[in-house]
């Protein structure tokens, strides 16, 4: 898995 | 104690083009993910077991962390009514369009504005300035969106209320910044520096074409060329060091549909690997001016596939794509201006309206700015344009996209056509988490 990007 | 987990509801889950994996987003978290066949699995078996908390392998805990999965206890829609609730009561911020001039010096093919107003009154520039030294003592961050007209038709009047402003901001300790929309015309490598200082850090300015293609639907008022001016002015502008975002956009229809490869081939040629010069297609519609019935509109199956089938092609000629589009898949990112109570548009004259396009319509006539800063605001006609999104609509309600839009992408389109305004970026979900997913891997290579 990979994060292209996180919660905020 | 045994913890039940489920897929949130705010998820969206796609296919990544020509390969293996998926695509996870979360709109209530704004979250992007990419997952393997393997974690799809383990991911699609998660409701079928009990888990507990302390046993979830570390890829179901990050997807915990980014809000893919949730406790069956969740509430989401609650969660989500709270973030809807959140935005109508900020009054920490506040999101000013300001027109400076209403006149301008282009006369586009599709401009739905009447130009009926010239520069902005010294009583609306004196009210504005009281209005902000008033505001800036409770709120904590001020956004400026300089509109007109072309504002670069009155740049005194922008350096005038930008140090007042600026002051207003620096003494109460107010965050402050600022973008422009431009033709780009008079928007010289002088004037950039300038309005830099000015902390105008965004700037959007709209090509349709190379050259004539360009010329024949972005025209000066006499009819003269434009392309070549603009182009120059964004060349020198290339040189400038400093920090800012030049949205480049483009606006067709069926006219110049053809035209709009060539200009990305020479966007790549310009601009190819400077981060800060980013793509912005959008189509162009019916916008409720005098042209309506003369502009080529393509219609909303081809307008949606042409935009991100060459928004693709321009990320692949490597122009970045504009970060608005990867922002609008933020919780609230896709919520209009006009919906927001701390938002407003102030015209030259001081009337004061919601939306930015249908300045001459009633409802749109908001208050008025005095000289003293007070404004005189019609809190019946606001509340038309604030309250009339997912709480009037119980299809958005259970829309995996309520947390970004909120039922409010475009309270103005809703109003003339009682549709639901569903923004670009959702009716085309799997290209546009395919391009920002692309777009991640091009930064990262």
């Amino acid at each position: 898995m990979k994060l292209i990007r996180p919660a905020i | 104690m045994a913890h039940k987990w489920k897929l949130s509801r705010f998820n969206r889950n796609v296919q990544i083009e020509g390969q293996g994996g998926r695509i996870l987003y979360n709109s209530l978290t704004g979250a992007i993910a990419t997952i393997d066949s393997i974690e799809e699995i383990q991911l699609q078996s998660l409701s079928k077991k009990n888990d507990e908390k302390g046993k979830l392998s570390e890829i179901l805990s990050t997807l915990c962390e980014n809000g893919f999965i949730v406790s069956e206890q969740q509430d989401e829609l609650l969660q989500a009514s709270q973030l809807h609730k959140s935005l109508k009561n900020d009054t920490s911020t506040m999101h000013l369009i300001v027109m400076p001039t209403e006149a301008c010096n282009f006369r586009c093919t599709y401009c739905y504005q009447s130009f009926q107003h010239g520069s902005m009154s010294e009583e609306t520039i004196r009210g504005l300035k009281n209005a902000i030294k008033n505001f800036a003592q409770r709120i904590t961050h001020l956004s400026i969106s300089w509109f007109g007209g072309e504002p670069l038709l009155a740049p005194e009047i922008i350096a005038d209320l930008s140090a007042s402003f600026l002051e207003s901001c620096n003494a109460n300790n107010v965050v402050y910044g600022a973008d422009m929309s431009t033709n780009g015309y008079h928007l010289t490598k002088e004037r950039f520096q300038e309005l830099l200082g000015l902390h105008v850090r965004r700037f959007m300015i709209t090509l349709d074409g190379i050259g004539e293609s360009h010329d024949r639907r972005r025209k000066l008022s006499g009819g003269q060329s434009t392309y070549g001016r603009i182009i120059e002015n964004l060349k020198a502008i290339r040189d400038v060091d400093g920090l800012f975002v030049i949205d480049i956009r483009i606006n067709f229809d069926e006219q110049n549909l053809v035209n709009v490869p060539e200009l990305l081939n020479e966007l790549s040629l310009l601009f190819k690997g400077d981060r800060r010069f980013q793509l912005l297609i959008r189509p162009v519609g019916c916008w409720g001016g005098p042209q309506d019935d003369r502009i080529p509109v393509c219609d909303r199956t081809s307008a949606d596939y042409h935009l991100w089938e060459l928004t693709n092609q321009g990320i692949e000629l490597g122009i970045p794509l504009s970060e608005t589009i990867g922002d609008s898949l933020l919780p609230s990112g896709s919520v209009c201006y006009a919906a927001k109570s701390n938002s407003m548009v102030v015209s030259s004259n001081g009337n004061l309206h919601k939306c930015s396009i249908a300045l001459d319509e009633d409802t749109n006539r908001v208050g008025k700015i005095h000289s003293n800063g007070n404004m005189d605001l019609d809190m019946e006609k606001i509340s038309m344009w604030t309250d009339s999104g997912e709480e009037t609509d119980t299809v958005c309600q259970s829309c995996y996209y309520r947390p970004s839009c909120q039922g409010n992408h475009c309270p103005l389109y809703r109003m003339r056509t009682g549709k639901r305004p569903c923004p670009h970026e959702k009716r085309k979900i799997k290209q546009v988490l395919n391009l920002l997913w692309r777009e991640a891997n091009s930064i990262n290579i």
